[in-house]
């Protein structure tokens, strides 16, 4: 990671410089990671994938016409993905300001019928569009893209805690949703694709001691 | 309130982010500890329901579209790049520029407009008068040729520099109609040059990428013995190029 940091530093520095090349090698080496996380973050829909090439080159042309504005305090991927993702993120809000089609119910899987099969990708997919957009959004760094807590945080601009805990939350709804939980009841699940309160605003769990 | 857990408090412990309130409650709750193993549990499933998700596929086209935007904008910033002592100068260069890509894609327009009503004149050299002095005549050619795989382009270039292909008549119904449409063709080249690119284009081709319509254009590039190949979608219009393939090619001699 570091080596690869320090090569799109050199192409970043060759593109100030006014290096024709430099900037279109720079993101032909990040295009398609960017364009994966940005369809994940988008919801995976068939919609999201046009939506996903629209973000990831409208993202690419203004990290082309800010370079000049990069400090270097974070990896340029890092960079990078920040702009993508809060592109998609702005693109989901806006959406999400406005009155849309539900999507269709999806009942929590049964436990019982999952004994001998796995889900399918598309029901994983559906389950993963179907989470709050903040815990999508950190499944995707995390989970799917792999990257290392601290970092998703620099790319999301919250704290590491929070990166975790939306992560975890976001697992715990795929769990129900996708019928890993043996007991389901027994954690009494919020409702589906509804925001909860963020970080640092949980219900009190009261005195019961 | 029950003061249990709920799936976001059993989350957050187990990340590791639970509040004290949560922590207190929970070494007192036996069926809260027992849906918080449960949980835990579930974890390796769902990371490797994740895990298990293919790479979504990266469109064709996306390379393309980014090489053909990023070129675009390094030939904008050209402007901006020169040194400070020149920089006066040069807006006034750039107004005139845009001022000519105007009156460019304006006498695009009017030429187009001309030679719709005479059909029968298939070429710029035959053209005659004053008018058709003033105003150069974009070769365009119809060949309706697939460029996908797009190595026919080079080969293809020098008959549509000189407009020598054949020149049908669009079909009704044909997707490209529209952009037989002076003002419409304008707007495309709009997208696709920016207003400070160098001019109208070299050639126009009415043809077909990956099966579908497809218009070529080809503009001059700002590198020197070059020319800049790109094939847009019927919908081409101001503000959506649509390009489907973009490839600088060397200039036919």
């Amino acid at each position: 990671m570091i080596a690869d940091d320090a090569r799109d530093r050199d192409l970043l520095a060759a593109h100030l410089r006014g290096d024709p090349e430099a900037f279109g090698a720079l993101a032909g080496l990040h295009r398609d990671r960017l364009y994966a996380v940005a369809v994940r973050t988008l919801g995976g829909s068939p919609q999201a994938r046009d939506e996903a090439a629209d973000a990831v080159q409208d993202a690419l042309l203004s990290a082309y016409r800010a370079a000049g504005s990069y400090r270097g305090q974070a990896q340029v991927s890092t960079w990078l993905h920040r702009i993508v993702v809060n592109a998609c993120l702005d693109g989901l809000r806006r959406r999400a300001a406005r009155p849309t089609v539900p999507l269709p119910d999806r009942e929590p899987a049964d436990p019982r019928d999952k004994l001998d099969e796995s889900e399918t990708a598309a029901d994983v997919q559906a389950a993963l569009a179907a989470l709050p957009v903040d815990q999508r959004a950190a499944i995707v760094l995390v989970d799917l893209a792999g990257w290392p807590v601290e970092q998703a945080a620099d790319v999301l601009g919250v704290p590491v805690g929070t990166v975790k805990s939306r992560c975890s939350r976001g697992r715990a709804r795929l769990a129900v949703a996708l019928g890993h939980l043996r007991n389901p009841e027994a954690a009494a699940a919020v409702p589906q694709g509804v925001d909860p309160p963020r970080g640092g605003d949980h219900p009190p769990a009261g005195g019961g001691t | 309130m029950n003061g249990h857990l709920d799936l976001d408090g059993l989350a957050d412990v187990l990340a590791g982010e639970g509040a004290d309130t949560e922590m207190s409650h929970l070494a007192g709750c036996p069926r809260c500890s027992a849906a918080l193993v449960d949980l835990e549990a579930a974890q390796a499933p769902v990371r490797a329901a994740l895990a298990a998700l293919p790479t979504p596929e990266v469109p064709a086209d996306l390379a393309a579209r980014l090489d053909a935007a990023l070129l675009r904008a390094h030939e904008r910033s050209d402007v901006v790049r020169l040194p400070q002592r020149v920089v006066r100068r040069h807006r006034v260069f750039a107004v005139a520029a845009g001022a000519v890509v105007m009156l460019g894609l304006g006498g695009l327009a009017a030429s187009l407009s001309r030679s719709a009503d005479t059909t029968a004149t298939t070429s710029a050299g035959s053209r005659a008068g004053p008018e058709a002095a003033a105003v150069p005549v974009v070769p365009t050619s119809s060949t309706g040729t697939d460029y996908a795989p797009p190595d026919a382009l080079a080969g293809a270039l020098p008959a549509l520099l000189r407009g020598s292909g054949p020149r049908a008549v669009p079909a009704t119904g044909d997707a490209l109609v529209r952009l037989h449409d002076p003002a419409e063709l304008a707007g495309c080249l709009l997208a696709l040059a920016g207003p400070t690119s160098g001019g109208a284009p070299l050639a126009l081709d009415y043809a077909r990428y990956a099966g579908a319509p497809a218009l070529v254009v080809v503009l001059p590039a700002a590198a020197a013995g070059k020319v800049d190949v790109f094939v847009v979608g019927a919908g081409c219009r101001a503000g959506a190029d649509q390009t489907l393939l973009f490839t600088r090619l060397a200039k036919p001699s």
